[in-house]
């Protein structure tokens, strides 16, 4: 086994995200109708770039977190699975004379997986022989000799998550099932698969937002630090009035921050017996005893001392 | 003081879209800068703006294959169906002089509407 140069193996986070469906949407009026129904500037998106962007009420607040991959000939849609159904009944409602066609069960990027890591670039050089530089926040097909169906095809995209940069590889599922079995053989690797509460105890300890716990109804994507994925200078949205002028006038009542808090504190934190917010994830018990949490808080209670928690920037 | 019109019902008794007879004036002289004399309205909603609807008003020769005709004071008006369910009992009249906004619906089925007036809420 070859170890990298201070003897340790280089290690790569691996997630396969169940938890999010993907649609195909095509026809010519597709990408200017989810331009007007999200946060950011759809507009100038070309084939193989992609774009987080945010579905909001008309009061602001947040449907859910959308990746959006333009590719020559539809759109990958990436959501929350859970949400899923609500989000096409949106697209539905708001959807008048355009052409457009969405696909629910399309084959071809059913799956996705993320792969992340200070590692995560070596690994694809080293298994596919690429430049990786070449796709940064776009997107590449690749092609690799799988066990059972010859070559088989994948669609690596490089994404901006909030503070993470890493990358997802869009397929069948069953093709990559066999790219972690390709990825696991390569000898100076450490391949770690997180499973979904690895993963959890990772995004919370990286103040990451997700739907149903911080995104939802009940908070707009100012509160959830979502701000990069709105522009303020495209035109109109569906909410853009109420967000504009929560953001013009600094009306924004609640932030989501990373605090550590003791086990038992479980939903509602107190100061001087009034509620100044609510904890809507939690860290797993056997990952520093379950104490970091991601909690909305009144901005107002954000610089006072509190006795049962402490407001962190990152995981100590 | 001029009255204010009030929405009209078509012969089977359901609400229509009207249009005033000054809206008409400015629509035939917008079509004549247009080089379109005799062109009719397109009337509809997309989604999007603000509030989540936007309303469209383009000039049209013809009308679309399910596209409901409204005649009204001389003027064709064509709406498809879906927007027509948001525009049923809307007036659409044309408001100028130095506080005017140019044409203006005037929308009983508008909960709430953005700033601007571009787009509303149902």
């Amino acid at each position: 086994m070859k170890m990298n140069e201070s003897g340790t193996l280089n290690k790569v986070n691996l997630h396969y995200l169940n938890h999010y469906s993907y649609v195909s949407i095509k026809g010519d009026d597709a990408m200017d109708l989810l331009d007007r129904l999200t946060t950011n500037d759809l507009s100038s998106l070309k084939p193989m770039e992609h774009i987080y962007t945010i579905l909001t009420s008309t009061k602001g607040k947040m449907i859910d977190l959308l990746s959006v991959l333009k590719l020559e000939d539809q759109i990958i849609l990436g959501c929350s699975k859970n949400a899923l159904k609500t989000i096409l009944e949106w697209i539905d409602f708001y959807t008048f004379g355009e052409e457009i066609e969405i696909v629910i069960d399309q084959k071809d990027y059913e799956s996705s997986m993320m792969v992340f890591g200070d590692n995560a670039v070596k690994l694809f050089n080293k298994t596919f022989d690429l430049d990786m530089s070449l796709i940064e926040g776009k997107s590449m097909y690749v092609a690799f000799n799988s066990n059972s169906d010859g070559r088989s095809k994948i669609l690596i995209i490089n994404k901006k998550y909030y503070h993470t940069d890493h990358y997802e590889i869009y397929s069948t599922t069953s093709i990559l099932i066999q790219l972690i079995q390709l990825f696991s053989k390569k000898e100076d690797f450490a391949i770690n698969l997180m499973n979904d509460q690895e993963f959890n105890n990772y995004r919370i300890s990286n103040n990451n937002p997700v739907y149903p716990s911080e995104i939802n109804e009940n908070y707009n994507p100012l509160e959830a630090g979502l701000k990069k994925y709105i522009s303020f200078n495209k035109g109109c949205y569906v909410g853009q009035e109420v967000i504009t002028r929560l953001d013009s006038y600094a009306k924004v009542q609640n932030k989501l921050v990373l605090i550590k808090a003791d086990k038992q504190i479980e939903t509602d934190l107190t100061f001087n017996d009034a509620n100044i917010g609510q904890i809507t994830s939690h860290t797993s018990e056997d990952y520093l005893n379950g104490v970091y949490k991601l909690a909305y808080i009144k901005k107002k209670f954000l610089n006072d001392n509190h006795d049962s928690f402490e407001i962190q920037n990152t995981v100590e | 003081m001029l009255d204010k019109p009030s929405a009209q019902r078509d012969k089977s008794g359901s609400l229509t879209i009207t249009i005033t007879s000054d809206a008409v004036t400015h629509i035939r002289q917008f079509g004549k800068i247009d080089g379109k004399e005799k062109a009719n309205l397109r009337v509809g909603v997309k989604g999007g703006g603000c509030s989540g609807l936007t309303y469209v008003l383009e000039l049209a020769d013809k009308p679309n294959e399910n596209e409901k005709v409204i005649n009204e004071n001389g003027l064709e008006l064509y709406v498809d169906k879906k927007s027509y369910i948001f525009l049923a009992g809307t007036i659409l009249e044309y408001q100028g002089g130095l506080n005017g906004k140019g044409f203006v619906f005037n929308n009983p089925n508008a909960k709430t509407s953005c700033g601007c007036g571009t787009s509303f809420s149902v």
